[in-house]
């Protein structure tokens, strides 16, 4: 077992063993894997997975498919290993086994239907509040593997700009980076692009569209290292950036500017976006920090992308020490078109600590 | 997610094609008796949605509710703002951005009528779906479609042969980067393979590497560091506008390693319309894997190959100096004839 998962399941069995938690059986897949990935170390590639983890430690784990069970099987040889066909069935005839012990099931709402508690022949009670509260937290090894994402994020993003020229497909960009982001060691990242000018009004995956001059270039770059994401958000202009897109970047670098000022642990991620969302407001640009034109101002980052607290007005978790985080004012402007700058920060008791080294500015080709 | 290039050219994927597959549903939803359809996707799972609409998610999950007779409608917990982007890859009537999509299908199933809906793999959809469109119903009946949907799958038409094909010719190309070339491998290639795929318009590649064939016939992951021995193979997942197919290779360092490699490709030439029943001479049959698709998940392992499909084979041998393992597509013709190569 790896130090960093030896670490997550002693916090894990711990948790546990003073919440009287006998059995928790997580579900997951290469989308929705953070849960599954903390109590079992594995992140599934193909098909769902469920982990079933006691509380002396046995953790088994059943995969749909030989394939990505002898995947499983290598990566996680302390773990037992069930290749299956019917992944509800499977789970519940390893549930029949464990008697009237206490079973919390997690995450809630994605968990299948045929494993829901009114299909279960046993008791289960939602565990996914006990799982979020040791996912939101980081260790000091977790923290250190979101520092070595970040640099390689940083890095990714350079080869992002150097790629980023007149003639380029999108997909072409991509290529380059993920090509990048394997030689390093990430087996996963997320990423989404835009290019293009005012009326571009968000990012989507990759499309054939060649890029141009005078192209605002927008990612968001979110490499995994032992499986752990973190993200850069920058904004490329290709050639020289006009006066208006200048302009019109200032309100995201003072709205992240904002966001992180009141960033520590204690606050609200209401509190945060309410931060980003003012100096936006106080421009006359509030219409564009609504739900139509963005979809979060950061979002937590950890073991799965797209964590647990999404930065936004309307909700109230609390950001504690140890939360890693996004703050992303990311949103179209109407004179220029969609923009992007974020950068990932550890929340401490004092603040908060980048560890991104890419300038937080709009940059350019030309430069 | 899914990163690589995902869009739709009705050159490739025609309108009629997909009406086609629709009309095949609607005729197997009225002989089941069902009222409407669900079919679930997120992109792990792409595959039936993409089969009826040639939408693939990158990310978020969505559930397509088909009606008799109508354009289906996509209900996706993407924001409004991605609609446009799914309007460009998905033929379908209508697209309904919502976070709660359990209750957006019990609405519209209300206001259709519907009593007898059937869900396309019921157990494995989330739950949360289910349990918010039945708040929305009183006494509608939920089935498992499961078996109806794989029986309209197949056979494959066209289209699904030659995007299987245009997969199978990405992978081959991208493969070749994985030849030793008298210098010690490293990931550095599994990076050009990487960047290959990508280069050629893949939608997605996933590589799985067995790095030590005379000690284990093991694929894992690419992930983290790689140490390759003499013997090693590597396997691509490559996806093509939805169409996923497997091509591996094995692999030796050493000076006697192109002969062998050339040998068992010649096998391969004879054998592949037996789906290599038997072995390649020296090596004896470790196990043997056909996956096909048959349900939302791009490639499942299936028992014995199913007439008029598009299959993926992994075969894996042993001699002296430790396993040998291939992957491979083929497309398995009606009344159990020879197996056809995509190359």
């Amino acid at each position: 077992m790896n130090a960093i998962h030896k670490e997550r399941r002693d916090r894990l069995l711990a948790a546990m063993k003073a919440e009287e938690i006998d059995v928790i059986l997580s579900w997951g897949n290469a989308w929705q894997g953070g849960y599954l990935r903390y109590v079992s170390d594995y992140s599934v590639l193909e098909g769902d997975g469920i982990a079933i983890v006691m509380s002396d430690g046995e953790t088994r784990l059943i995969v749909e498919g030989e394939t990505e069970a002898e995947r499983a099987r290598t990566k996680c040889p302390d773990v037992i290993v069930e290749a299956t066909d019917d992944l509800v069935e499977s789970a519940r005839a390893v549930l029949k086994q464990m008697g009237n012990r206490r079973l919390v099931t997690a995450p809630a709402v994605y968990l299948p239907f045929g494993l829901a508690p009114e299909n279960l022949d046993r008791p289960a009670e939602d565990g996914t509040a006990f799982l979020d509260k040791l996912l939101m937290t980081k260790t000091p090894a977790e923290i250190d593997a979101m520092r070595r994402a970040t640099k390689m994020a940083d890095e990714g993003y350079q080869v992002f700009r150097d790629a980023a020229r007149v003639g380029v497909a999108e997909y072409e960009l991509v290529a380059e980076i993920e090509g990048y982001f394997r030689a390093a060691g990430s087996p996963e990242n997320f990423m989404i692009i835009g290019t293009g000018g005012q009326k571009v009004r968000g990012m989507h995956p990759a499309g054939e569209r060649r890029v141009q001059e005078g192209d605002l270039v927008t990612t968001e770059l979110s490499p995994c290292v032992d499986g752990y994401f973190s993200q850069i958000c920058r904004t490329l202009v290709i050639g020289e950036p006009s006066q208006a897109q200048i302009d019109a970047f200032q309100v995201y670098i003072d709205a992240m500017n904002a966001g992180f000022s009141v960033l520590k642990a204690g606050v609200t991620a209401s509190e945060v976006a309410k931060a980003e969302n003012d100096v936006f407001r106080e421009r006359g640009l509030g219409e564009y920090t609504t739900s139509e034109y963005t979809r979060v101002r950061g979002h937590g980052l950890g073991l799965f992308l797209d964590t647990k607290p999404h930065i936004l007005e309307d909700v109230d978790t609390v950001l504690e020490d140890g939360a890693f985080c996004i703050v992303h004012p990311n949103t179209y402007h109407p004179e220029v078109g969609y923009m992007v700058l974020g950068d990932a920060a550890l929340v401490t008791k004092d603040g908060y600590q980048t560890f991104s080294n890419t300038p937080c500015e709009l940059l350019s080709t030309a430069d | 997610m899914r990163r690589g290039l995902l869009s739709w050219s009705e050159e490739e994927v025609p309108r009629s094609v997909l009406d086609a597959r629709q009309e095949k549903c609607f005729a197997a939803m009225a002989d089941n008796n069902l009222d409407a359809l669900l079919v679930y996707t997120n992109f792990p799972r792409p595959s039936a949605v993409s089969f009826l609409t040639n939408f693939i998610p990158y990310w978020s999950q969505g559930v397509l509710l088909v009606l008799p007779g109508q354009m289906p409608v996509f209900t996706v917990s993407l924001s409004k703002r991605v609609a446009n982007w799914i309007e460009e890859t998905a033929h379908v009537g209508e697209i309904a951005s919502t976070p709660n999509p359990g209750k957006e299908l019990g609405m519209r199933l209300a206001a259709a009528g519907a009593k007898r809906v059937g869900v396309l793999e019921l157990n494995k959809l989330p739950g949360t779906i289910i349990h918010n469109l039945r708040g929305e119903m009183d006494g509608v009946e939920i089935a498992d479609a499961t078996e109806m949907y794989r029986a309209i799958r197949h056979p494959a038409d066209e289209t699904e042969i030659m995007l299987s094909r245009r997969a199978t010719e990405i992978a081959h190309t991208a493969l070749a980067l994985a030849r030793p070339r008298g210098e010690p491998v490293t990931a550095d290639i599994l990076s050009n393979i990487e960047r290959s795929a990508r280069m050629q318009g893949c939608e997605e590649i996933l590589i799985d590497i067995a790095e030590d064939l005379s000690a284990s016939p093991a694929y894992r992951r690419l992930d983290g560091e790689s140490n390759f021995a003499n013997r090693y193979a590597v396997r691509l997942s490559v996806a093509y506008k939805g169409h996923w197919v497997r091509v591996g290779r094995t692999f030796e360092q050493d000076s006697g390693g192109a002969d062998r490699a050339a040998a068992v490709e010649a096998y391969l030439s004879d054998a592949l319309p037996t789906l290599c029943e038997d072995t390649p001479d020296g090596f004896t049959l470790h196990d043997r894997v056909l996956e096909a698709c048959i349900g939302s998940a791009p490639l499942q392992t299936v028992p014995a190959p199913i007439n008029d499909a598009v299959m993926s084979l992994t075969a894996r041998w042993q001699d002296e100096a430790g396993y040998w393992l291939i992957s491979e597509p083929a497309f398995v013709p009606a009344d159990d004839g020879p197996a056809e190569t995509l190359k």
